[in-house]
């Protein structure tokens, strides 16, 4: 089954369940009133200190929209009245425009009054909480069932270079230390050089221990920690099975061979399976709350922001 | 009959199957997400470098100086990315680009707890608040708010939200989850899971605890992907303790899979109570020395690594220093005190001994290591040649970029953290932090290893395998000794010189040196050797240029053994390595602006402080390892 499909499906099974829940609206269609344009007009040049272009007034109308349908279907699932927080607060909202005072009277009992009074759609702090809570369980819902095998398969086709690796090198490498040697290094390198290219048996054992623990294979970055961009670079860039004439580093001369060069780029399925997951959970989140939205919004009759509908 | 082919395939795909169902499982089981074996271990460990200290927009500090940065564009930055930053144009083009010339290997974003609401609010149109004066100040008089909404939050000892936040501060609480969302989603979204293993991130924050702005601050990163549903703030933990125990309920204790370690930062700012006082009980001293394995020595605010003693024997103590022991001391000069003890690493580590002599336990057994703490979401931007400011309490440039130096003279810009861990993946540079296998610096990428043990071998540096021997024979920074077999300890340590970046070159090294606390009676002292390089070696700067001059060395290398030890004293011993002298950041930007004090008409608009008595215009960077503790 395809991902769009999987999700398709995931939607239309959540829209089904809901419309159970609560089979018809009955209240007026949502809309996104001018003072809360205004208002999330107001919000994006505080904090981007310029006037939203009209990509980005058609962007904030969309949110508003869609924060007001997941609003109202946070209350037809009835979290508001079932949420801990917003019974608190809800009450306390009462107890403060009685002059009641903190604690007093039956928090249940405020809850249901506050309720019926409508306080709930007033409140922003329990409006954030109701959608946010329906976002969560929209998250959670999309994170099962577990992905398939052809799920991650196919995501991870689709974006392979998401998950690379780098070129890697497996070296013979003899090292002469600058510290060690002082000027005679360079010299003592290039005459190692002929040694080691003419066959010399042991002549790789003739430099100088490197002052690091040596790896088995290098990337660019293993090389360029201890030795520097320039020498890492040098070295990726040999070809193999020959002795290089002496490489400088920041810490002396080094005659290198490469023995196996292993490409990098995408990495296969194998070695990515927990960071393809990971993304393809994080989209399906994405598109379930986006599927989610549609179908919430054919529901109530309304196209995108801006459509005829 | 199937080819071999087709069952090879589909054994692949029951493997993927299995394996897929695997995942799931093991999710569900542990509520840890999961993540691909690293294709590079090293089992002797790598240097890791990162940057435990970053604040974004998200921090009131840093949106009230014009930053807009989030914590994604901060992780993304750290991997190599451009970042444009403050001050903006018209049509919010950035006027500023900063990018890093050698990524970093891991970051935390540690925006401030204290205010992630109150931010969210001041900027969310019909939020409740958002009316309110101090967001009307937010909003069109930032740098004021900056003041009026610090002293709130972190000057009382006992601080209150303002009104605007609701009873109990619910309001604010309630809007805080959004952008601490975000920071979990910014840090999965940039955690490499792959086998790559190439870039790693923490979850985490910053309690801003003080105490009539004597800084208690505290970084806190968690171990992995289950972290508190709220991070705990000084309104909520108005003690170092209560944040222990909140973490304790909340995630250690309370939350499957979450772990946490605290680490404070800025002693140089706390008035002495930093480490005012190491007589706790045995009981919470290890519990202080579990959560709390790291101490940050030095960043953008300034060393804390030992006190200027103007008559003292380590004069390598007057490095990057703060003329003032707390906040009030920078904005009320005649309140400002000389930093005295109590508020250095130095003094903490020693009163830590103290209080093991007495048979308390230590809990000052910190190990060190060094941040940026940028308020511009710019990780490991820390290169002297190009500070652009790092905001926060620094000057800011929100809306345009002020005239001479872009920060106030006794700011830096900041250091870096260093890790050495197996591989780069959360559970093996979490379990490096907790060992205190670390080491800081003030911004260079040197190399050191520092390794402690009774029988190493002298003859190490001259050819046998250091670090093998020293992991197999010894402890490695972050250690305790084990019990002695007489005789005095010895101490492998060697340092490589960063070797720089095609732009910006590294610089050789000039020295190593051992630190070295111990008690004595009911007193402590301490003393510093010099054990390789040479600090005589007459390398300087030539100021003209801010070119370097002088030979100095790419390794150095020594095993020291401690001529003055007495095994009855508990002891530590860190290593700090020094390179030669270069210029510092105000340097570098006096050069270029033409700047020639002899000339009063070369100085320009702002660039007054280039000509300050105080002005230091040369600069040691160094790295300091964690101690290694012998404890009798």
């Amino acid at each position: 089954m395809s991902f769009g499909l999987r999700i398709a499906l995931l939607g239309a099974a959540l829209f089904v369940l809901d419309r159970q829940l609560d089979p018809a609206p009955t209240a007026p269609a949502p809309r996104v009133s001018a003072a809360r344009l205004d208002a999330e007009r107001a919000g994006f040049v505080a904090t981007r200190g310029r006037e939203p272009d009209a990509a980005e007034r058609r962007a904030l109308a969309e949110r508003a929209l869609d924060d007001e349908l997941l609003f109202r279907e946070a209350v037809a699932r009835g979290y508001h009245r079932t949420d801990p927080l917003v019974r608190r607060r809800l009450a306390r909202n009462l107890r403060f425009l009685r002059g009641a005072p903190d604690g007093a009277g039956d928090e249940a009992a405020l809850h249901r009054e506050a309720l019926a009074l409508g306080m709930h759609a007033s409140d922003l702090v329990v409006r954030r909480r109701l959608v946010q809570k329906l976002e969560l369980a929209l998250a959670a819902a999309a994170r099962r069932p577990e992905p398939s095998a052809a799920e991650l398969s196919a995501h991870h086709a689709a974006h392979a270079t998401r998950w690379e690796e780098p070129g890697r090198v497996v070296l013979d490498q003899v090292f002469l230390s600058r510290t060690l040697r002082g000027g005679a290094a360079a010299a003592a390198a290039h005459a190692l050089a002929a040694r080691l290219r003419g066959g010399e048996p042991g002549a790789e054992a003739l430099g100088d221990p490197l002052p690091f623990a040596a790896a088995t294979s290098w990337a660019h970055a293993d090389l360029a920690r201890y030795l520097g961009d320039a020498f890492a670079s040098a070295v990726l860039a040999l070809p193999v099975g020959e002795w290089s004439a002496p490489l400088v580093s920041s810490q002396g001369l080094h005659l290198v061979r490469v023995r196996e060069r292993r490409a990098g780029g995408p990495l296969p399925l194998a070695r990515a399976r927990s960071a393809v997951r990971e993304d393809l959970l994080a989209a399906r989140g994405r598109e379930a709350r986006r599927v989610f939205l549609e179908a919430l919004r054919r529901r109530h009759g309304l196209g995108r922001v801006g459509d005829p509908s | 009959m199937p080819t071999s082919g087709s069952r090879s395939r589909r054994i692949q795909g029951v493997a993927l199957l299995l394996g897929a169902a695997l995942l799931g499982a093991a999710e569900a089981a542990s509520g840890v997400r999961l993540r691909e074996r690293c294709a590079s271990r090293q089992p002797l460990r790598t240097p890791f470098f990162g940057d435990t200290h970053v604040h974004t927009a998200f921090s009131q500090d840093a949106s009230t100086q014009g930053t807009r940065n989030t914590p994604r564009d901060a992780y993304a930055f750290a991997r190599g990315e451009p970042l444009g930053i403050q001050p903006y144009a018209e049509g919010g083009r950035a006027l500023r680009t900063l990018r890093l010339e050698r990524p970093l290997d891991f970051a935390v974003v540690t925006d401030h707890a204290e205010q992630l609401g109150e931010v969210a609010i001041c900027t969310t149109p019909g939020a409740p608040g958002h009316g309110s004066l101090v967001c009307r100040l937010y909003r069109a008089w930032p740098r004021l708010a900056f003041f009026v909404m610090n002293m709130r939050a972190t000057y009382w000892e006992e601080p209150t939200r303002f009104d605007f936040c609701g009873p109990d501060g619910v309001h604010c609480l309630e809007a805080a989850r959004g952008p601490w969302q975000e920071i979990q989603a910014a840090a999965e979204a940039h955690y490499d899971r792959s086998s790559a293993c190439s870039f790693t991130t923490f979850v985490g924050y910053e309690w801003t605890g003080a105490t009539g702005s004597k800084n208690l601050h505290r970084n806190v990163v968690f171990s992995g992907d289950a972290v508190p549903e709220l991070p705990a703030s000084y309104f909520e933990a108005s003690s170092p303790e209560a944040l222990w125990d909140r973490l304790e309920r909340d995630c250690i204790d309370g939350l499957p899979g979450c772990d946490a370690v605290v680490i404070p930062h800025n002693s140089n700012l706390s008035g002495g109570l930093m480490f005012e006082s190491g007589d706790v009980g045995r009981a919470e001293a290890e519990r202080r020395a579990r959560l709390e394995p790291l101490v940050e020595v030095m960043q953008h605010k300034g060393d804390s690594e030992c006190r200027l003693d103007p008559v003292g024997e380590d004069e390598l103590c007057a490095f990057e220093k703060l003329p003032y022991d707390d906040f009030q001391g920078k904005y009320v000069p005649w309140l400002a005190d000389e930093p005295g003890a109590g508020s250095f690493v130095r003094d903490g580590l020693a009163r830590g001994l103290l209080a093991e002599r007495r048979g308390g336990g230590n809990p000052f057994r910190f190990g060190l290591l060094a941040s940026s703490d940028t308020h511009l979401a710019a990780p490991g931007y820390v290169d002297e040649r190009q500070h652009p400011g790092h905001g926060g309490a620094g000057s800011p440039a929100d809306t345009e970029l002020p005239e001479g130096l872009p920060d106030d003279l006794e700011f830096n810009p900041g250091g870096l953290a260093v890790l050495w861990a197996e591989e780069n993946s959360r559970e093996s540079l979490f379990a490096a932090m907790q060992r205190r296998e670390a080491y800081g610096t003030s911004g260079t990428r040197l190399v050191v290893r520092f390794f402690g043990g009774w029988e190493l071998d002298p003859a190490l540096c001259e050819g046998g395998d250091l670090v093998a021997t020293g992991y197999a024979e010894g402890v490695p920074m972050g250690g305790v000794l084990p019990a002695g077999t007489g005789g005095a300890p010895r101490f492998a340590l060697r340092a490589l010189r960063d070797p720089g970046g095609e732009a910006t070159p590294g610089t050789p090294l000039q020295r190593l040196q051992i630190v070295k606390g111990w008690v004595e009676g009911d007193a402590t002292r301490e003393r510093v050797y010099d054990v390789a390089g040479d600090p005589e070696n007459g390398a300087d700067v030539d100021l003209a240029t801010c070119t370097p001059r002088g030979a100095g060395f790419d390794t150095l290398c020594r095993v020291w053994q401690d001529p003055d030890f007495d095994p009855s004293a508990p002891a530590f011993y860190y290593a700090r390595v020094l390179e030669n002298p270069t210029c510092r950041w105000s340097a570098h930007l006096c050069l270029r602006a033409g700047v020639d004090c002899e000339q009063p008409e070369t100085v320009g608009a702002g660039f007054e402080p280039c000509c300050a008595e105080e002005h230091r215009r040369t600069i040691q960077e160094r790295a300091w390892t964690s101690p290694i503790w012998y404890s009798p």
